[in-house]
């Protein structure tokens, strides 16, 4: 049930809200719960199980590692320095193992469902390599829905009981509904138990204002997925299955318009999600801070699907900083290598794991992997090369925070990351190259506007997504400058605001592009 | 409480005002003729617009089936009954219940006739729900089918008054005269066994019914043949259900040869669609039963109605039975 969907938006997130409103205080999480689960059914069936054992997993352990929690709690009471050391390293080796096997449990779901066919083709092309004839048995599975998004929610759920950070939840129902909250299954913004079950669990009254809010954010995302989005998507679809068909004029801006659609979809889905959430009170982690405005691809990164990256950050980059083997070489840096090299060293071996995994988790193929380490090696480059490149500013006396210096990096930090983004949509890494090689080899600026509306986008469509691209623009700038726009609305007089509201809904009725004549447009972060 | 009631009254007056817009725009970009030019999706199927006021007697509403096995014209020139087909593809009862609505705004049909095939359109539950609400926006609210068409309307249409000048000969039918015989084994197997009508699909059918009765319309359930799309188990879902509706079914799928019809002649497509002699005999066996159950004049002498035998003749030329 796709969230842009009449389905969706009128019958199922109408009626939950509805039945949530009119429920007591004490049974709304299950209502909550139930259409958690029956959204999930109508999306993806029988698949709900790896849900459940997933969700059975982790509030398993959690009980396990609480147990174990309150058993050294009791034992260690009168016991000497020594002994108390000792049982606390024995514990320390229980509570690992416990959370050894729960990830093992829960990746192993992943990877075997999202990465089989992938490890099997792998390990084929080795033992042609080796000039053996394998034959290994073809395997795809259907991908339960959000599994990419749920799983990393449960492995940080068991992994901050492990460290200490909150004790387990003892109430089954509370993990479920963390779990599987309906708005952020698909898409996420991959949530935080601290922030988020508690949220979710404690009911809460119909609110006038959050419910306005909610819808206005719903409304918001709609504009951003079904105006500008799904429209972009005639040309970058069309290009992208036939590149070889068009000059590298119109291949460059296939790429740019791949850009604003991935932004335009993603944001506005979690737009959605976040309002969605809104309506029953729950607020939700937000995935996207202006990233076009980075000056850097490191900060780019911050900005765009942010819980990805947090998740990343605190449970990758910190896991493997904090592993011994990485103190030793962190040791061996500092003593053998320059203060600056020694510092570098160590946390570009970290950021490895961190870009692979960003890579390996977006899809089970070469491409994604390329397309991590492709960000891996620009921040390298930039984390290596920034002494030279103060040096030379410095010697050529520019103010690297000059408005001019600092738009030119936020160009380049965006031309990059539409490289990134080409490598990304291509369907294969080879595919890639060529289209990268075609923009600089056949590059023509006088048949730029002819060969771009043959592409399916008339002159109409490219005036919607310019317009609509503007309004991003515009809205990003004033957030970028800290003016809190819905505030602002907010504190205007009713014609105007009604006015503004009404503009973008009728904006998405109009301009929308759905209906006779489009192809329906799944979300593709959807398809993690 | 003053707050609340303050609130309420802005959440209706928000709401007003958005309904006011939608209306607004479909009156707007709806198309202003049922023309291709003007803009309308499947002008054959709303050709009844130009027709006349309140001039058919029988409007045929479903899905390919009805559009390529029922024939107008034939009606006209063997009975001198007026009927429009209304048929578009893959067509759900929901979609035709909207199509329903479109046609009693501006004919009156004393007899409508819902082709049943549509009952079994492939879709899951929430597909349908989806096409259920689909249909529903669309026929209420023009701009959410037609909503397009701010690329090409032009200033001065846009509070320009309908005009249909569409002329469909056929009225509704699409004719074929390509003949391309199923010759495998009989498909209407007797059995008990009945297949499932979809809950949505009962609920939009219901509705159907309601309006005709509501307005003193004989309704009829039809089921034109179909090898590849029907089967018995389809039949007596259909005959139990029609039956507990009141409503008459003909399943012309079963004792083919009171009609003389012949698989072999009289498709079009292998067994899935009829062609123009297919539809010939299905048409003329109908017109007998309508002609004995319905009170139905026949205008073939009646001046008003001389550009049917214009349209008769035109119909003959192209259909070579």
């Amino acid at each position: 049930m796709s969230y842009t969907s009449y389905n969706y938006l009128l019958l199922f997130l109408g009626s939950v809200l509805i039945i949530y409103t009119a429920m007591p205080q004490k049974l709304k999480w299950l209502v909550l719960l139930i259409s958690s689960y029956v959204f999930y059914l109508i999306s993806s069936g029988r698949l709900v199980v790896f849900l459940v054992l997933t969700t059975a997993a982790v509030y398993f352990a959690g009980i396990f590692l609480n147990k174990i929690n309150d058993s050294f709690a009791i034992a260690k009471k009168g016991l000497e320095k020594a002994d108390k050391k000792l049982l606390k390293a024995n514990i320390a080796w229980q509570k690992r193992a416990v959370v050894a096997v729960t990830l093992f449990i829960i990746f192993g779901f992943l990877l075997v469902l999202k990465y089989s066919g992938f490890f099997i083709s792998s390990a084929q092309t080795v033992l042609k390599l080796l000039h053996l004839k394998p034959k290994l048995p073809f395997v795809k599975f259907i991908l339960p829905l959000g599994i990419s998004y749920y799983t990393l929610q449960a492995a940080g759920y068991i992994i901050d009981v492990y460290r200490g950070k909150y004790r387990a939840s003892e109430n089954f129902a509370k993990v479920a509904l963390f779990l599987s909250f309906f708005p952020q299954i698909v898409e996420g913004p991959i949530g935080r138990f601290d922030l988020l079950a508690d949220q979710l669990y404690c009911g809460h009254s119909f609110d006038y204002d959050r419910f306005t809010q909610g819808i206005q954010r719903i409304v918001w995302g709609l504009f951003k997925k079904m105006v500008i989005a799904d429209r972009a998507n005639i040309l970058v679809s069309e290009v992208f299955g036939n590149y070889n068909k068009y000059s590298g004029g119109v291949i460059l801006l296939a790429g740019i318009l791949y850009t604003v659609q991935i932004y335009a979809e993603f944001s506005g889905c979690m737009d959605i999600v976040i309002g969605s959430a809104q309506l029953f009170g729950v607020e939700m982690s937000e995935n996207f801070e202006q990233p076009f405005f980075s000056k850097s691809v490191n900060e780019f990164w911050r900005r765009w699907h942010i819980t990805l990256g947090a998740w990343l950050r605190d449970y990758v980059f910190y896991s493997v900083s904090l592993s011994k083997p990485f103190m030793k070489l962190s040791r061996y840096t500092k003593e053998h290598m320059s203060e600056q090299l020694g510092a570098l060293v160590p946390a570009s071996f970290a950021l490895f794991f961190t870009w692979f995994g960003i890579g390996f988790w977006h899809g089970a193929g070469v491409k994604y992997i390329i397309y991590g380490l492709y960000y891996y090696a620009i921040m390298m480059v930039g984390m290596y090369s920034e002494p030279l490149v103060a040096k030379a500013f410095q010697t050529l006396k520019i103010n690297r925070n000059s408005l001019l210096t600092e738009s030119l990096r936020i160009i380049r930090t965006t031309a990059l990351v539409v490289v990134g983004m080409m490598l990304f949509r291509a369907e294969t890494v080879k595919i890639w190259a060529g289209m990268m090689v075609k923009i600089f080899i056949s590059f023509s600026a006088a048949t730029l506007l002819k060969d771009s509306l043959s592409c399916g986008m008339d002159k109409h469509d490219f005036l919607i997504v310019a317009l609509g691209v503007a309004v991003i623009f515009a809205v990003s700038l004033l957030k970028e400058k800290g003016v809190k726009i819905r505030e602002s609305l907010a504190k205007q007089k009713l014609p105007v605001r009604w006015a503004v509201y009404a503009c973008l809904a009728l904006s998405v009725i109009i301009f929308g592009a759905y209906g006779i004549g489009y192809d329906a447009v799944d979300f593709i972060y959807g398809q993690f | 409480m003053k707050s609340g009631l303050k609130k309420l009254i802005r959440v209706f007056g928000f709401t007003a005002l958005l309904i006011a817009l939608v209306i607004s725009s479909s009156y707007m970009l709806a198309p202003k003729d049922n023309t291709k030019e003007g803009g309308i999706v499947n002008p054959s199927a709303n050709g009844f617009f130009s027709e006349p006021k309140g001039t058919i007697d029988i409007s045929v509403i479903g899905n390919s089936d009805a559009y390529s096995g029922f024939s107008p014209m034939e009606l006209w020139n063997g009975y001198g009954y007026t009927a429009y087909v209304s048929g578009e593809g893959s067509q759900t009862v929901a979609q035709a219940y909207s199509m329903l609505s479109k046609v009693l705004k501006v004919q009156t049909p004393k007899v409508v006739i819902l082709e049943t095939d549509g009952f079994f359109t492939k879709s899951k539950v929430v597909e349908n729900a989806a096409k259920i609400v689909n249909a529903s926006l669309g026929s209420s609210f023009s701009v959410f089918q037609y909503h397009d068409r701010w690329k090409k309307v032009k200033i001065g249409e846009l509070f320009k008054k309908p005009h249909y000048t569409g002329h469909c000969a056929p009225k509704g039918q699409w004719l074929s005269n390509d003949v391309k015989g199923y010759n495998g084994k009989e498909y209407m197997k007797k059995t008990d066994k009945s297949a499932e009508i979809p809950l949505g699909t009962k609920h939009s059918a219901e509705a159907f019914v309601k309006t005709c009765r509501d307005k003193n319309i004989g309704v009829l359930f039809l089921e034109l043949p179909s090898q590849s799309s029907w089967n018995y188990k389809k039949h007596n879902a259909v005959k139990k259900y029609a039956d507990e509706l009141g409503v008459t079914f003909i399943d012309m799928n079963i004792d083919r040869e009171r009609f003389d019809f012949n698989w072999k002649t009289d498709t079009r497509d292998g067994g899935n669609h009829l062609n123009s002699k297919g539809a010939r005999k299905c048409t003329l066996f109908l017109g007998k039963y309508l002609e004995e159950k319905y009170n139905l004049t026949d205008h073939r002498k009646d001046k008003k109605y001389s550009r049917w035998n214009e349209d008769f003749k035109d119909y003959s030329k192209n259909a070579k039975i």
